[in-house]
């Protein structure tokens, strides 16, 4: 889902239910994980693994990275949090306080906000004049092969009908 | 918000929203996409995910 108009905000899950499917699922990560290292099943290195969150404050984001890294072996996960950019990142280009915290071929990371907030935060704060946020999205997804991949589910989207109410 | 996820979401680097009024929900929710992401990425390089029981 890549709406948040299609997020269901009914839907929940009991403590105890969770918390078996949360353990069951930290142990396939970490076999996957270690898959992706080439520790096991074979000596070859997996892609490498970025998952960053954007969420509104207090949504919830620590918490599910603390659970999604916690049974790994830390030397395999490297979690970075991104908030406002000091003075002395403010001088360089937006995207660059970000590379150190990506994984390499194989690498794991998990970020707890990024470059995405460029056209968020720092749009909604003023921090980045429209000039500056609106040349961001080509600079985040690159040359025109991405612009040209979207252009069918930017028509499709206008031309869908109205939405319905959010749940 | 949507706009920046119609506009940043790719084949390569999708956005999943995780409704999260429920933290419990949330985390699972968490967990199980990101397990799914890395499946399908092996898969498609030709390589099986792993036996969870037989190698940890």
């Amino acid at each position: 889902v890549a709406s948040l108009r299609e997020a269901d905000l009914r839907l929940k899950l009991s403590g105890k239910e969770s918390q078996e499917r949360i353990v069951a699922a930290q142990r396939r990560l970490l076999a996957l994980r270690l898959q992706l290292g080439g520790l096991i099943g074979g000596t070859e290195l997996g892609p490498p693994l970025c998952v960053l969150f954007e969420g509104w404050d207090a949504s919830g984001k620590g918490g599910c990275i603390r659970r999604l890294v916690s049974r790994l072996d830390p030397r395999h996960v490297r979690v970075a949090q991104f908030g406002a950019p000091t003075a002395d990142e403010r001088r360089h280009h937006f995207l660059h306080r970000f590379s150190p915290a990506l994984p390499g071929w194989g690498g794991m990371s998990v970020l707890d906000r990024s470059w995405y907030g460029r056209v968020l935060v720092e749009r909604i704060e003023g921090f980045a004049s429209e000039q500056e946020w609106r040349r961001a999205y080509p600079q985040i997804y690159g040359g025109n092969g991405p612009r040209q991949a979207l252009a069918p589910r930017l028509r499709r989207r206008a031309a869908a009908p109205v939405p319905r109410a959010r749940a | 918000v949507e706009e920046m996820l119609a506009t940043t979401d790719h084949a390569a680097a999708p956005w999943h929203v995780v409704a999260a009024e429920s933290k419990h929900y949330a985390r699972v929710k968490v967990l199980e996409l990101v397990i799914a992401a890395i499946e399908d990425a092996l898969s498609a390089l030709g390589r099986e995910p792993v036996d969870v029981e037989a190698s940890l």
